[in-house]
């Protein structure tokens, strides 16, 4: 897998960039750079937990909000942490993914929601994809 | 922005003129002092109220208030009071945590009568009360109770033994929202909400044990019940889950509607469609529910204080009343003047607390020769004040400030200091601190924000709210 993500100065939230070789990666980088977030105490012992998620959305930036707030409402209603993704199929206004993730019921730091704040999916000459994703905490 | 940009309008007042941007339908203004305008200047809080100002139906003025600085949308602190016969709804403008907002109870003992019992209290309401993320009721309750508690709020909780007639006189809206609608809320709203009633949440929020340091307003804090050294508990927190889920429902929805109302905004956030549309007064109808919820929450974290602290006390003579609660993220139809016709606005207020002025029909009838009582926290450690709404703040739609305001990221506190050690410093100072995360504590370090006692006197000098009294935290409990 080839992301990289780092986060950068915010007065009040958390902002989040993002940088891969594809757009299935960035995707992939956007939900780790997320869990890490939300801080999860994952044991060893944990069972995995596997479970689908399709989505459609109007746009690849509106996409990739979307994957991440459904992902981010399954976290506080199960209590289960997703911290990986094996993305099936990705358009730029549809997904299908198998999402990996492990029951902890306690996290670190609570998201309020994953911001369309200024986010922009650019490519640049290199073919490298980027985003900045803005977390409201 | 540079500071060439504004006109100053006095002391304590700022505008943005309408000429800045081709795009602004108004001025903007805002609250600062010279000394306050420097932090102001330094992040992107005032590019985002010149965003504020083009929203479609705005009037008068885009405000920001003196605790002002960077959030999305909308600059924390933002207020847009706009006309609902030709202007929008905005869920991003409101914020995705529907009604934050603060309750005061307040008690009849003194300092001393409850020093040799502190520690054992705090620890008490830490237990009772379920702090961060994750930390939910152990009881869900079904989704048919939940309807009932969007649709009645605080009201529907006292109704059944979990409060007093006294909490929703003293409570903003009678903490009640007639146009809430529970089916304009999600299934994934109410599964978030489920077990959250009753749950303080993480981050800023708090609860905190707090003594009556300086009385500025004799006779106010007389009508408010308000004496020296008296100890009160300030609770801080919102709609949870529950209200997060209802914000992000609507953004998505607006988003794809945009173009179908020739909507353009200048930030995605404010993703809105016309207040009088049908997705729009849905989602008023969900967002006034959430609010509901809200009140409903610190209505039932109230019963367990209460709980704790007639576990320590065990007497009834000396029970927890409410002195106010009030929102400072909310969207609310309030009636203003505009062009010399009475207009209905939907006022947007953002990190902003509604300070409604002696005789208003809508300030319980015991308060209504003071105005409204303003509850402003300051950071942790620091003092928080109660104010009165005054006449003057017509001016800024009734409202002020919320809080002190962040001039520091999260990280660069967390880099300056450690929780624990934030903690030993709070205890040299004789605060007890109660908190689930460490980490979380050095991000809410007081040198992260602007300093309270600053920002009050700005909304004191400007008329905004006067000062009634101060508040000291003897003890914090925090997620």
């Amino acid at each position: 897998m080839s992301y990289h993500s780092e986060f950068l100065s915010h007065i009040s939230e958390i902002k989040l960039k993002v940088t891969a070789s594809t757009k299935e990666e960035l995707f992939q980088g956007a939900l780790a750079g997320m869990a890490s977030i939300l801080g999860p105490k994952i044991s060893p012992s944990l069972p995995r937990i596997e479970e689908m998620i399709e989505l459609q959305s109007l746009n690849l930036n509106t996409l990739l909000v979307d994957f991440l707030s459904e992902i981010l409402t399954k976290v506080e209603i199960s209590g289960i942490i997703f911290t990986g993704a094996q993305i099936n199929n990705l358009t730029n206004t549809s997904l299908q993914a198998k999402l990996i993730g492990f029951k902890t019921g306690v996290f670190q730091t609570q998201i309020k929601a994953v911001t369309h704040h200024g986010l922009d999916i650019t490519q640049d000459k290199n073919g490298i994809y980027q985003v900045i994703i803005l977390f409201d905490i | 922005m540079r500071k060439q940009d504004l006109i100053k309008i006095n002391d304590y007042l700022w505008e943005i003129p309408k000429s800045f941007r081709s795009d602004m339908l108004v001025g903007a203004r805002f609250y600062a002092t010279e000394k306050l305008l420097e932090d102001v200047l330094k992040d992107k809080s005032l590019e985002q109220l010149v965003n504020l100002c083009t929203l479609r139906g705005i009037k008068r003025y885009g405000l920001a208030m003196p605790d002002i600085h960077e959030g999305y949308a909308s600059p924390i602190g933002g207020v847009a009071g706009v006309d609902i016969q030709e202007g929008i709804i905005s869920p991003g403008m409101q914020g995705y945590d529907i009604n934050c907002g603060m309750r005061i109870l307040k008690s009849d003992y003194l300092e001393q009568d409850i020093k040799p019992y502190l520690s054992q209290l705090t620890d008490e309401i830490y237990q009772e009360v379920p702090s961060g993320l994750g930390q939910g009721r152990k009881l869900k309750i079904n989704i048919s109770a939940l309807d009932k508690i969007l649709e009645g709020g605080a009201k529907e909780l006292v109704n059944t033994g979990y409060g007093e007639p006294e909490d929703l006189e003293n409570c903003e809206a009678q903490g009640c929202l007639d146009n809430a609608c529970a089916s304009a809320v999600s299934l994934l709203a109410k599964k978030r909400g489920q077990n959250q009633v009753g749950t303080l949440g993480s981050g800023n929020h708090f609860i905190e044990i707090q003594r009556v340091s300086n009385i500025y307003d004799n006779k106010i804090a007389e009508i408010f019940g308000l004496f020296q050294n008296q100890i009160v508990i300030m609770i801080h927190t919102g709609s949870r889950g529950l209200g997060h889920q209802v914000a992000t429902d609507y953004i998505r929805e607006f988003l794809g509607l945009m173009d179908k109302y020739q909507i353009k905004v200048a930030d995605k956030e404010f993703a809105c469609v016309p207040f009088k549309s049908s997705e729009g007064q849905r989602c008023y109808e969900a967002s006034q529910a959430a609010a509901n919820y809200a009140w409903a929450n610190r209505q039932m974290i109230s019963y367990y204080i209460r709980k704790a602290w007639n576990n320590i006390f065990k007497q009834k003579r000396n029970k927890l009343m409410t002195l106010y609660d009030v929102a400072h993220n909310i969207i609310k139809l309030e009636q203003y003047q505009i062009d010399n016709e009475l207009r209905q606005l939907a006022i947007h207020r953002k990190g902003a607390t509604r300070a409604f002025p002696p005789g208003h029909p809508e300030v319980p009838e015991k308060y209504r020769l003071a105005g409204q009582p303003v509850l402003i926290p300051g950071s942790m450690g620091s003092s928080s004040y109660v104010l009165h709404g005054t006449e003057q703040a017509e001016q800024s739609f009734y409202s002020t400030c919320h809080g002190a305001g962040r001039v520091m990221s999260r990280h660069e506190a967390m880099r300056r200091i450690s929780g624990q050690q934030l903690k030993k410093q709070m205890e040299n100072q004789g605060i007890i601190i109660k908190v689930g995360s460490l980490s979380d504590l050095a991000e809410e370090a007081p040198f992260a924000y602007k300093n309270i006692n600053d920002v009050v006197d700005i909304v004191h000098q400007a008329g905004l709210a006067k000062k009634v009294t101060e508040l000291k935290p003897l003890a914090v409990i925090k997620g």
